[in-house]
């Protein structure tokens, strides 16, 4: 039955008309909270119950927390819509964006910068995207003397805090925001720092003759 | 001769398991590095709209390329527009 409400509500509200509410005083905007509060209870826990089960003793007030500063921030952000999406989508888009970074930080609070370049972990690997294949006997000394020649050239061409980030983000795969969180910085100041490093290491391969694929290849050997 | 390289190298086997993963990891990065790269920034802007697309259908990996690029590339970026698919799903089917 509440579903059904919220699903009429939803409908009855347009982008315009839930900027018109939310911009209001009084009754009218205390209607247009209560129902978005709603709406996020109801669709949080299908957003984010893979990063935190929903049998956890605290996935009820995780929702709720994430749900009221998405709200407080949608209050603050809602000039900044532009309707590109529906406002339920942007909406959303805070939410999950609210939700995972309390996750991860979590999740990694009790890991120390230095520990993150070394690559332990407080869970399982984070990121096995990119896992090379088991190597074969024949192929080990080549894939040794490329790691080494890959190493050497990290600390050739990238800045100390550059090395420090690169380790921890790209090779380990610790999360963006954890990382931004222990330097004082932020995802966005982070990702454009590492992508500077990966256009240098790039520039440096190819002054030596040498391309990702074909050092790659080493690796699928 | 093979075999006495083998032994020799054993006892270090499993970290250089480690460190071949962590620079495969790296060189297909190196790979995937574009000279213009959207930031996560630009990509937070544009997520509603292309998992909104992506609900809808639509080929928005052509459309919006440098969004799907930026994903492939930043973790921390996909899984914020995996559970951002996750809520439209679910609101679609519910």
């Amino acid at each position: 039955m509440e579903y059904a409400i919220i699903s009429v509500m939803q409908n009855t509200r347009d982008n315009e008309t839930w900027l018109e509410d939310l911009r209001a005083e009084g009754a009218k905007k205390e209607a247009a909270l209560e129902d978005l509060h709603k709406i996020l209870m109801r669709i949080l826990p299908a957003a984010l119950s893979r990063w935190l089960p929903s049998s956890s003793s605290h996935f009820e007030t995780f929702i709720e927390d994430t749900a009221q500063e998405t709200i407080l921030r949608v209050i603050d952000k809602l000039d900044s819509f532009e309707g590109r999406s529906k406002f339920t989508t942007w909406v959303y888009k805070i939410g999950v964006n609210i939700g995972l970074g309390q996750l991860r930080l979590k999740k990694w609070k009790e890991t120390s910068l230095d520990k993150l370049e070394e690559g332990n972990e407080p869970d399982e690997m984070p990121s096995e995207r990119f896992a090379a294949d088991e190597p074969n006997p024949e192929s080990m000394l080549e894939r040794k003397n490329v790691i080494e020649m890959v190493q050497n050239v990290m600390k050739e061409e990238l800045t100390p805090r550059q090395h420090q980030v690169m380790m921890a983000v790209a090779v380990q795969g610790t999360p963006l925001d954890v990382v931004a969180e222990r330097l004082g910085s932020n995802r966005n100041a982070l990702y454009k720092l590492i992508h500077d490093a990966r256009l240098r290491l790039k520039r440096r391969l190819e002054r030596e003759g040498l391309s990702p694929t074909e050092l790659l290849a080493v690796f699928s050997e | 001769m093979i075999k006495r390289i083998i032994n020799w190298l054993m006892p270090k086997k499993k970290k250089m398991e480690e460190n071949a993963a962590m620079t495969a990891n790296l060189l297909k990065m190196l790979e995937m590095t574009k000279e213009d790269e959207h930031s996560c920034a630009d990509v937070y802007e544009l997520l509603d709209q292309f998992a909104e697309l992506k609900t809808r259908g639509a080929n928005v990996e052509e459309m919006m390329p440098k969004v799907k690029h930026h994903l492939d590339m930043c973790k921390d970026c996909f899984e914020e527009y995996e559970a951002l698919l996750a809520a439209l799903e679910f609101e679609a089917t519910s």
